[in-house]
């Protein structure tokens, strides 16, 4: 009888710790989600755009990001809808190098390559200036640059 | 009069009972005349000192009896387990040794009847009743804590998210700036602009609002403005969303 106890004790044991061990893998999601509306005054030249922002990720230190939305500049409006494969390393306390490995158009997308460029400069995905977490909830994180957070994403589940 | 506390708990300063929104089944808890006459002292105080001369007179001389510091330790005693049932563990009444209590300011308290009218009314109302709780929490405390500053900076030198309970209505405020209320006007005016349902949203469901803006904006200083907006679920009390709006010119007006 204390045999069947014990046995039975085990095996509840080793159950419980693999639905652990899976929910935490689970709970491991990086996927996260960002609504964002960036207003950047360039000399006499208004530089705007809403986005949505969908982050998922790859394989280790890779990720892609789905960016779409609308961006005006010099009363100009344009649409964009791009998917960007991005590679990035640790280089301090919640500090990364960020650096653009593809961009893909995905539908409609007309903006023009050199504000797609400037797009990517001033969020920081450029490569050229360290992304820092600024701030990480149970499931958001606030992210930027040294200049400023830039935008709050929620971790998809 | 009753109280909303930490938006789940109502406390009726007239029956004296304190009890729970979130639960049906949850225990409604009865305070005896004395305890309640010395809670609806602190909270008609919220966030400053209420000093135990002015406790022992206004809750036992004045109706002829004798008063003691033991007796009124003990009516605070029990009134932390009571509140600690409905709130937790968090710090309700702050003692000041030899001097008095306080309701912490980092409790949201807000009258029920004044919720009510802006729930009834249009964005005018709602505009007024969060300026009437932005004033009452700007008087007692300044608006956004300075300890924002002190504690929660990264060796980077980055601002790291600390939860201390400022709030815009039902929004919690986080900041890197502490903001006084001589810039207050400015900076909830900006974030208006960025989220123009601030209000509404703040008014109507709990929300962090991420507030980030370089420190020498305070001197006349250009500088970014971020404002990030993420509703809360009331049920999970995880973020549903959030809406981040940054501009790169801003000052102080």
């Amino acid at each position: 009888m204390n045999k069947m106890i014990i046995i039975t004790f085990m095996a509840m044991t080793i159950i419980i710790s693999v639905v652990s061990l899976a929910l935490s893998f689970r709970n491991n999601n990086n996927d996260c989600e960002a609504n964002i509306s960036h207003s950047f005054a360039f000399a006499k030249n208004g530089f705007n755009f809403n986005a949505h922002v969908l982050y998922h990720q790859e394989k280790s230190n890779n990720g892609g990001v789905y960016f779409s939305g609308v961006l005006e500049n010099r009363n100009e409006t344009y649409h964009f809808s791009q998917y960007i494969n991005i590679h990035y390393s640790q280089i301090g306390t919640d500090k990364y190098n960020v650096s653009i490995k593809k961009i893909k158009k995905v539908g409609f997308d007309n903006v023009p390559s050199d504000l797609v460029t400037l797009l990517y400069e001033v969020i920081g995905l450029s490569g050229d200036i360290p992304v820092y977490v600024y701030n990480r909830n149970k499931n958001y994180i606030t992210t930027g640059t040294v200049i400023s957070p830039l935008m709050s994403c929620v971790i998809v589940n | 009069m009753r109280y909303l506390i930490e938006h789940e708990t109502i406390y009726d300063t007239v029956s004296g009972e304190v009890f729970s929104t979130s639960s049906e089944t949850a225990t409604k808890r009865k305070l005896t005349n004395t305890a309640n006459c010395i809670l609806a002292l602190l909270v008609a105080s919220h966030g400053k000192v209420v000093e135990r001369k002015y406790l022992l007179e206004n809750v036992w001389e004045e109706h002829g009896q004798s008063s003691s510091n033991a007796s009124l330790n003990q009516y605070i005693s029990i009134l932390r387990k009571v509140l600690a049932s409905f709130l937790g563990d968090v710090e309700v009444i702050i003692t000041y040794p030899k001097v008095g209590f306080s309701l912490s300011s980092g409790i949201h308290i807000e009258s029920i009847d004044d919720k009510k009218k802006s729930f009834l009314t249009g964005r005018q109302e709602a505009y007024s009743n969060v300026m009437n709780l932005l004033n009452k929490t700007t008087l007692m405390v300044v608006f956004f804590s300075v300890a924002l500053i002190s504690g929660i900076v990264y060796s980077s030198g980055l601002p790291k998210e600390k939860s201390i309970k400022n709030y815009l209505g039902k929004c919690q405020l986080i900041s890197n700036i502490s903001i006084t209320e001589k810039i207050n006007n400015s900076v909830l005016s900006t974030i208006e602009k960025m989220h123009p349902d601030l209000l509404e949203t703040c008014s109507n469901s709990k929300a962090n609002l991420i507030v980030y803006f370089n420190e020498s904006a305070i001197y006349g200083k250009k500088s970014s403005f971020f404002a990030s907006l993420c509703q809360v679920d009331s049920q999970t009390k995880k973020v549903n969303y959030c809406n981040s709006a940054y501009i790169n010119n801003w000052s102080l007006k």
